[in-house]
């Protein structure tokens, strides 16, 4: 299935739909009845007398129910290539009952590449990725009843792939217990039986519960790879010069001597796909440049203008160390460029 | 009579009572318990059936069976059946039966008991009808007197919690 599940409801559908405590009367529970009757003897007016039947006796077996659910919604920017690409996915037991879940990874056809598949990890309880403190999964951990594991889903995307292609991979949690059974039950169907394959049972008698097969017994994710590598490119050009020699500080020679104003643009251009988010632009001008007007100056943004002043929009000049700050915010690949100009003085 | 005569008389009207408590009249229960499931037949329609309890998990149905059997050999009245709903589980609504019998519900662990639109439980100060998932009690008044020799059966369904 390429189809991708929106994690909220997934979540919540597959959760808080069961009866109690989440996921059911625990495995090796015992359920006993014992009934009465009463009844009299010798006509009205006789006794009453009581009698018990023998308990019937039910130990709840064991179900198996997994859900594995994700925060990628959506398709997943990457680079071509990228090493390391992670996915972060929760596999939450939903069974009455311990058990460990087997996590496959596999690449999915129709889409315009593949990726590597690597190492997935499990969390060491931080909700962090970090490669030498979270340890290899090892397909084994028992994850009690209404509990869940946080695992990582590491990929290496191939190069030379072009913006917009995608890889599918679909990433499946299976019950080990079925994996295990001997002959292996790799296609388990819910109502299908793993004799004594289950949590002990409460009843004294030293033997495990069944384990049976639930309408969620595995439980798989799709994800979309898109390679989405996105570019920031600035270009710095110098402007009109003006000498300050002529009448009313007009220009005369447009050299840049002592005194001159020149004029700056910085272009800024985002190509590739998706959104390029705080983007800041900083231009440390040299010694012997300062802004015209100094802290009471001006920098146009997209021809607007702005105060040198910091604080009251975005775009400020610091005359101690010199630096003019434009923060542009969130720009869409593909959009028109965002251009900056300014006027410094030659000291 | 002599002393030593009505003494004997007094033992022997003492004792036949005794001995005739386990003479006349025995009743016996028995609790058999399935697995309630619904197969589909023909028409998109599905049928109950009652099975073996194997495998029995969270959300599935248990049928109980109560058998009570007079073994003894005189009459026995004024039958009553009691049966608490097992812990772990709900009772199923509507699915007590009991031919020949008054079938009455208890929410306040057996103390007291009625029909389901007399039952109401408390809930945040309110007065509320109770519904199958506040009964912890079942009972059965039977009609008629069981003769000597006579079986009679009633049943319920439960959902494992």
């Amino acid at each position: 299935m390429n189809k991708l599940i929106s994690w909220t409801s997934l979540l919540l559908a597959s959760l808080f739909a069961m009866q109690s405590h989440g996921a059911g009367t625990s495995a090796g529970t015992t359920i006993s009845n014992t009934a009465s009757v009463s009844y009299e003897v010798g006509g009205a007016g006789g006794t009453t007398i009581t009698n018990e039947s023998d308990p019937a006796i039910i130990v709840v077996q064991e179900l198996i129910n997994v859900v594995i659910s994700s925060q990628n919604t959506g398709n997943v920017s990457v680079s071509s290539p990228d090493t390391e690409v992670v996915l972060k996915f929760q596999i939450s037991n939903t069974g009455n009952g311990d058990e460990a879940f087997i996590v496959q990874q596999v690449n999915l056809s129709d889409d315009d590449f593949d990726v590597s598949l690597s190492t997935i990890y499990l969390d060491d309880g931080d909700e962090e990725f970090n490669s030498t403190l979270d340890t290899t999964y090892d397909n084994a951990t028992s994850i009690p009843s209404g509990e869940s594991i946080t695992i990582w889903v590491t990929s290496d995307i191939p190069g030379s792939r072009e913006n917009n292609q995608t890889a599918n991979i679909q990433v499946s949690a299976l019950s080990k217990t079925f994996n295990d059974d001997s002959p292996s039950q790799t296609n388990p169907q819910p109502g299908d039986v793993v004799t004594s394959g289950g949590d002990p049972a409460d009843d004294g008698s030293n033997t495990n519960t069944d384990a049976v097969y639930g309408r969620s017994g595995a439980a798989i994710w799709s994800a979309t790879f898109l390679v989405s590598a996105i570019e920031v490119g600035i270009v710095k050009a110098i402007g009109e010069i003006n000498d300050n020699l002529g009448l009313n500080n007009t220009n005369v020679s447009g050299k840049p001597i002592p005194g001159a104003d020149v004029e700056y643009s910085l272009t800024i251009t985002v190509t590739g796909t998706g959104d390029a988010t705080n983007v800041t632009v900083t231009d440390s001008l040299p010694s012997e440049l300062t802004l015209k007007g100094g802290s009471n100056g001006s920098i146009f943004v997209n021809g607007v203008e702005r105060t040198a002043a910091s604080g009251d929009d975005n775009a400020s000049y610091d005359a101690n160390t010199d630096t003019i700050t434009v923060e542009l915010g969130t720009i869409t690949a593909g959009g028109s460029d965002s251009i900056i100009t300014f006027t410094t003085v030659i000291q | 009579m002599s002393f030593n005569e009505s003494v004997k008389k007094a033992l022997l009207l003492m004792v036949l009572p005794a001995i005739s408590f386990n003479a006349f009249a025995q009743v016996e229960l028995k609790t058999e318990m399935y697995k309630v499931i619904e197969v589909p037949i023909e028409n998109g329609a599905s049928k109950i059936e009652w099975i073996q309890p194997n495998s029995i998990t969270p959300g599935d149905r248990v049928g109980y069976r109560l058998i009570v059997e007079n073994k003894g050999d005189k009459p026995a009245g004024n039958i009553v059946l009691n049966n608490p709903v097992p812990e772990n589980t709900l009772y199923v609504d509507g699915s007590a039966r009991g031919a020949n019998s008054s079938i009455v519900f208890s929410v306040d662990q057996g103390k007291t008991f009625a029909k389901p639109e007399n039952l109401f439980i408390q809930k945040d100060g309110k007065k509320l009808q109770a519904t199958a998932k506040d009964y912890s009690n079942i009972r059965w008044i039977l009609n008629s007197a069981l003769k000597a020799g006579e079986k009679g059966s009633v049943q319920y369904v439960v959902q494992v919690k």
